[in-house]
């Protein structure tokens, strides 16, 4: 989340297109509640299905699943052809002013951006960058007015999504969507602002990321970035998912977001060197101080072994030749290319697409542990196996402590890290993964040590520092993650900032000499020599703004609005009062405000905004994204239409496509509805199936569908029917509802189905596993599977 | 006098074995449904509940002495009904039960084996047992049954009661105290000649008769 | 009638008492405490559900496969049971605003007249507080689920041994200050526990907000037939509360009352009457025996 939970209370209109908060997010959404209550805020639900968000909507709109980059093109379009945008805002705080490089196009026809290729499957990036002057800064036209300024290629763009085809790709009525769009125009007053809540609603597609981008794209150009009430707010599906991926919990990064080196990159200075950008106009561009992050984050793995002269040890770090991320785990797993695996606490059976692929790769391992609270699906895998009897793979389960059973901290989805505590001991045997990890690196280690091995030096002289190594607590992590001095610190005018051996107070006194140890950057400031401020429990709120200064550390810095310094106007005065947040004080010549100024304080107004892109201006042309600079619609890989814009280009061109035999995908004719899975309120993903409580609220697996197809196929409410996809079939309870309607798709009535993703055939309730029936397609960006927007067919199988 | 004293001396069945035994069985289940439901149905009497066994036992038995009650009433409809019903004497007998009560019996038409007033109260007991069954079994399980259904079976139940509960009231203190003889005759099933003379004579000359 | 003493089993002051004289209420006084519920912001989450089962130590029936538990789409089961003091309503419909999912908490209303402490026998076993909760003391209820037809909300569910269960407002949490655990649960403030005055004030504002967003509709579900109800409930379609599963009318039974009230009266006439002429008869004329005339 760009603005966290508690902002969500200051918006004038709440979109919510890509998630169903009121059901994943119910804590959460009580800050939208609040809003509408309070101000009279206005909540938009835009979805394939009318959930429980929308339930307590202002207005709710029924879209195709799989068509939301043609509906945000549409607003794109209208904010654009009407003049309602933020002038003042697109023009200094987005790289509207920019000139493209000629050689960037886009062909219509095709639906491709220049430099596709189509053997390899991918885009030559480097077509897509801005025009430089001699000095290496960005050319600009601040009229907008040169053809090829990002504003004017943007415009002409999506000058193609009209109403009609936005109506005609999303099955969306002109003037439903002409209703949404008046009122999101709205919000580019400068006394209003829109936030936007998505999840998983939007990830989950083959362009999941180009989606992001065009609410990005959107909300700059209303001026809704930075601003309270505004910004765009992902909502996280786990109660630590943030941490997660701050935390490197995926294959490309290192603790925040640091990347791991290349093959091309063998010395640190390459890296480094690759991963820091210049500058092209006035910006803090944070990121120029890659190196210092890098560096300390050796030290603090490596310690002493990490010297100035062996490069900080980052000889260490294996150099990888792509990014290995799930599709490729689970299609090397499948092709019989991994020994083990680990797992601790997911559930790579159930979450993932494509089940009888996972279930056929598991059984390929020479080994599996699974550290997991319950005996999931992933540690049974072998009794979804046809022959259970061939399979060879060692399982070992090791059970492990719940939440309540350990002290730790979660990282919510405003970034907010709240530390938590022990509630209860662990039942049984089950132990925390604090000692699971230090038992097993322990014995690692020893290992190592007797035997040697081909380069035991990583291992070996990996820090360590924990008072019992076997068992280390969650302080003395968040005190290596928060970072210390190795020699005693000193500022510009010679003020210590840390004595050797004290915490820092965060990461702007980090160095890239070797004098200071953080493990995780972006965490740096919450452990200060002070102590925890993860703790903090002060629930103050001086500005009335929903801020809470003191309740827990939010990153980074402990900014709760990210890009805070766009809630003023170009020359530092807020926009309005009523969005009154952070301005410039002439007279100190400084940011003040209510919230950590994210911008250096005493940096003057004409530096950008956004302190972490080279430019200091928000992207509405972002030539990083694998699949192209600006959000185009293609349909999902399994669609019922063909792509209206391009019929040549139907899908996301870049899309890796695995070809196992399992790997298929369907067609409309053999499988005529639209499918989509999602989760619901009263179970958490895989888990709460194993609590009794939990799954009396919700017992039983159901298919949702439109009345008129259930009355067309002779199902009535609590029948079992039959999904299947060209990858298998699940069997659920029938809920014939009024909530989803046939959709006019391009003249073709389209009907749309879903189903809940919670069951299985471990805990007290049982029941099919929803992605037996998904498919094996990933968004090539976030390496996300396409779960929303899928071809099914139904039958009823019994009354 | 002699034949006074003759008539007193001898004796005429009544009531056979089994009649006697059905309206024991009949009388003495009533005796608890009247008491126990008394105490359920009005608080002023919830005092005789702990006698009864107990509130809680006392409120389970009451709907099983019921099905006692009505099955021992199913077969005294059997065995009795063909007596209780009612003739053209009947109503002129009904119209001056003013006499009966001052105990001037011959002033009203010769009643037979049940006079009147025992048959109404017969009739009473056979159609208040159906009311008392059919609500008592809605009340029973109000969780099956359409809940108004329940609500009126309350109210029927009660009136039922109250009509029927008078009239073992009269039966009572007719059958003990206000009538000599009686009890007498439901406990060993004979009734003196005299009794029979006086109370049912058009019962006795049939009697006589075979 | 009796006079029951003892102060339920929590020693709040007492408001009625089943099948007994009404307590004075001189002596101790208490707010009557309500729970707001305003169905325009339930998200229908069951956290409430959650709670109550929790805190209740219940352990409702689980709906599996296998089980005879009706599929009832996104509702737990079919509605209340001994074992389920409360359980959250799904039903769809068509309204003025288009579809319309009327998702609604439902539970014992603790009626300011309850119907059910109306039609117990008991002396004690229904009590309701001078804080307004009704609650049943199981150790004086004979079983006789009379209470159920007093109900005009359907509510009381009985267990093996016919004693009834239902919502009892957390009692044992009110009483030492904390709020009932629905509303402690409930993440986006659709519940709201405060006494009813404050109760009836919040409603009236959120009531405006409604009508301001379009619900001309909308109105407060706290029906006067029993004297209004320690839930009330905003209801954006006010005007159909049926589809929220509350009656329009709520009031205790006319049969009910009828039994309670005239019936009782003309019983005790008649039973009493009777009595009086039986013995009347015996003084006035005497038995009526077999020789006496002769004599």
């Amino acid at each position: 989340m760009t603005n966290g939970w508690t902002d969500i209370k200051n918006a004038d209109l709440i979109l919510v297109m890509g998630g169903n908060p009121a059901e994943n997010h119910p804590c959460g959404f009580k800050w939208a509640i609040k809003a509408r209550q309070e101000k009279g805020t206005k909540i938009v639900c835009i979805d394939p299905r009318f959930n429980r968000t929308a339930a307590v909507s202002d207005m709710f709109i029924q879209i195709r699943p799989g068509s939301d980059i043609a509906f945000m093109g549409g607003l794109i379009n209208y904010i654009i052809q009407n003049k309602k945008y933020n002038e003042e805002y697109v023009k200094h705080f987005t790289n509207a002013a920019y000139i493209v490089k000629d050689t960037y196009s886009f062909d219509p026809e095709t639906g491709l951006f220049s430099g596709y290729d189509p053997e390899k499957r991918k885009y030559d990036q480097s077509l897509w960058g801005y025009e430089l002057d001699e000095k290496g800064q960005a050319k600009k036209d601040m009229t907008l007015e040169h053809p090829r300024c990002v504003f004017q290629i943007l415009k002409q763009f999506y000058s193609r999504y009209t109403p009609d085809v936005v109506e005609k790709i999303t099955g969306v009525p002109k003037e439903k969507f002409l209703e949404v769009a008046k009122l999101v125009a709205e919000t580019s007053a400068h006394n209003k602002s829109m936030t936007h809540l998505y999840a998983l609603g939007w990830t989950h597609h083959s362009w999941g990321t180009q989606v992001i981008g065009s609410m990005a794209i959107l909300q700059l150009l209303l001026g809704n970035i930075g601003v309270p009430g505004g910004g765009i707010n992902a909502l996280r599906g786990h109660s630590n998912v943030q941490g997660m991926t701050d935390l490197a919990g995926e294959g490309r990064f290192l603790p925040g977001y640091l990347k791991p080196p290349t093959a091309a990159q063998q010395s640190l200075k390459d890296h480094i060197e690759a991963n820091t950008p210049k500058a092209v106009d006035l910006s803090m561009n944070y990121w120029s101080n890659y190196g210092k992050f890098y560096v300390s984050l050796l030290k603090a793995w490596f310690g002493d072994a990490a010297t100035l002269e062996n490069e900080f040890a980052y000889n260490y770090l294996p150099k990888m030749e792509k990014v290995i991320a799930m599709d490729e785990i689970l299609d090397r797993m499948f092709r019989g290319k991994m020994e083990g695996m680990v797992s601790v606490g997911m559930n790579i059976l159930a979450s993932n697409p494509n089940v009888k692929k996972t279930v056929d790769g598991l059984a390929r391992l020479k080994w599996m542990v699974v550290v997991d609270t319950f005996e999931t699906e992933m540690a049974a895998f072998w009794k979804h196996h046809t022959n259970p009897e061939t399979i060879k793979t060692e399982v070992l389960l090791l059970p492990s402590a719940i939440f309540a059973e350990k002290e730790s901290s979660y990282t919510n989805s405003g970034r907010v890290i709240k530390w938590k505590y022990k509630a209860l001991e662990p039942p049984g045997e089950a132990k925390d993964e604090f000692w699971i990890i230090g038992q097993l690196w322990m014995r690692i280690k020893s290992l190592y040590q007797k035997e040697g091995g081909k380069f035991p030096d990583p291992i070996l002289k990996l820090t360590w520092n924990f008072k019992n190594p076997y068992y280390p607590t969650a302080e003395e992590v968040l005190h290596e993650m928060n970072g210390y001095a190795l020699s005693d610190l000193m500022d510009d005018k010679g003020n210590m900032i840390a004595k050797a051996g004290e915490r820092v107070p965060g990461f702007a006194a980090l160095k890239d000499d070797g004098t200071t140890a953080c493990g995780m950057w972006l965490y740096s400031g919450i452990f200060p020599q002070v102590g925890n401020k993860a703790k903090g429990t002060d629930l103050s709120d001086p500005s009335g703004l929903g801020v809470y200064p003191g309740y827990g550390f939010s990153w980074p810095a402990n900014r709760r609005i990210l890009y805070n310094r766009a809630s003023a106007d170009p020359s530092g005065n807020p926009w309005s009062p009523e969005k009154k947040y952070l301005w410039w004080n002439e007279k100190l010549q400084k940011w003040v405000g209510y919230d950590v100024p994210d911008i250096k304080p005493d940096l003057p107004p004409d530096y950008g905004p956004f302190i972490m892109l080279p430019e200091g201006r928000g992207r509405l042309f972002c030539a990083p994204l694998v699949d192209g600079p600006f959000p185009e619609h293609y349909e999902p890989y399994e669609s019922p239409i063909v792509n209206i814009l391009h019929p040549k280009t139907n899908h996301n061109p870049v899309v890796k496509i695995y070809k196992s035999d399992l790997d298929l995908l369907g067609t409309p004719d053999k499988f005529p509805y639209v499918a989509t899975t999602y989760r619901v309120v009263e179970h958490f993903h895989y888990w709460t199936k194993h609590i009794y409580g939990t799954s009396v609220l919700m017992g039983r697996m159901f298919v949702e569908m439109p009345e008129e197809l259930a009355k067309e196929l002779g199902i009535k409410e609590g029948d079992i029917v039959k999904v299947s996809t060209a990858r298998g079939s699940i069997q659920a309870h029938a809920i014939p509802t009024k909530r989803i309607k046939p959709l006019m798709v391009n003249g073709k009535k389209l009907y749309t189905v879903g189903f809940p993703i919670h069951w299985g055939f471990e805990g007290f309730i049982k029941g099919s596993l929803a992605n037996l029936t998904t498919p094996f397609v990933w968004d090539p960006n976030s390496q996300t599977p396409e779960y929303k927007g899928f071809l099914c067919n139904i039958e009823k199988v019994k009354a | 006098m002699e034949e006074t004293k003759h008539l007193e001396e001898m004796e005429i069945e009544r009531f056979s074995r089994l009649d006697r035994v059905l309206h024991w069985l009949v009388a003495i289940t009533f005796l608890y449904l009247f008491l126990s439901g008394l105490g359920i149905y009005s608080p002023k009497f919830s005092w005789l509940l702990p006698i009864m066994g107990g509130s809680e036992f006392a409120r389970w038995l009451h709907p099983w002495s019921g099905i006692v009650f009505s099955i021992g009433v199913l077969f005294m409809f059997l065995r009795w009904s063909k007596d209780f019903l009612l003739t053209p004497d009947d109503t002129v007998w009904l119209k001056n039960v003013k006499f009966y009560l001052k105990g001037e019996e011959e002033k009203l038409p010769e009643a037979g084996k049940y006079n009147a007033g025992q048959k109404i109260y017969g009739w009473l007991v056979f159609i208040g047992c159906v009311v008392f069954l059919v609500t008592g079994i809605f009340m029973w399980f109000p969780e099956t049954f359409p809940i108004g259904v329940t609500r009126i079976s309350i109210m029927l139940h009660d009136l039922a009661f109250i009509l029927v509960g008078a009239g073992f009231i009269v039966h009572v203190y007719m059958g003990t105290v206000g009538v000599p003889g009686s009890l007498t005759s439901m406990i060993t099933g004979k009734v003196s000649a005299l009794w029979a003379m006086k109370h049912h004579p058009k019962w006795f000359k049939e009697v006589i008769r075979r | 009638m009796s006079t029951v003493t003892t102060e339920g089993t929590v020693g709040l002051g007492l408001r009625r008492v089943s099948a007994s004289k009404l307590p004075d209420s001189g002596v101790k006084q208490a707010d009557t405490l309500c729970i707001l519920v305003d169905v325009s912001s339930c998200i229908g989450c069951k956290g409430c559900e959650a709670a109550c089962t929790q805190w209740h130590d219940l352990r409702p029936p689980l709906p599996t496969e296998t089980s005879k538990i009706p599929f009832m789409g996104y509702q737990s089961g079919p509605g209340l049971l001994p074992n389920l003091f409360m359980y959250m309503r799904f039903q769809e419909g068509e309204t003025e605003k288009g579809v319309t999912w009327f998702i609604t908490k439902y539970q014992c209303m603790h009626c300011d007249d309850p119907g059910c402490l109306k039609a117990c026998p008991a002396p004690g076993a229904i009590i309701q507080y001078q804080n307004g909760i009704v609650d049943f003391d199981h150790s004086k209820c004979i079983g006789c689920k009379f209470c159920l037809s007093g109900c005009p909300f359907d509510v009381p569910r009985y267990d093996a041994n016919n004693k009834p269960w239902k919502c009892n407002f957390c009692i044992d949490r009110v009483s030492a200050g904390l709020e009932p655990a629905c509303a402690k649960a409930c993440p986006t403030n659709a519940l709201s526990f405060g006494t009813k005055e404050e109760m009836l004030m919040r409603a009236k504002k959120i009531l405006d907000g409604l009508k301001k967003r379009g619900f001309e509709n909308a109105e407060l579900y706290d029906p006067k037939g029993v004297s209004g109800t320690g839930y009330i409930y905003v209801l954006p379609h006010g005007d159909k509360p049926e589809m929220y599963g509350l009656p329009k009318e709520a009031s205790i039974s006319p049969w009910i009352s009828l039994w309670k009230g005239p019936i009782k009266i003309f019983g005790s006439i008649v039973l009493w009457a009777t009595i009086l002429g039986a013995f009347l008869q015996l003084i006035l004329f005497g038995p009526i025996k077999a020789g006496k005339k002769e004599g």
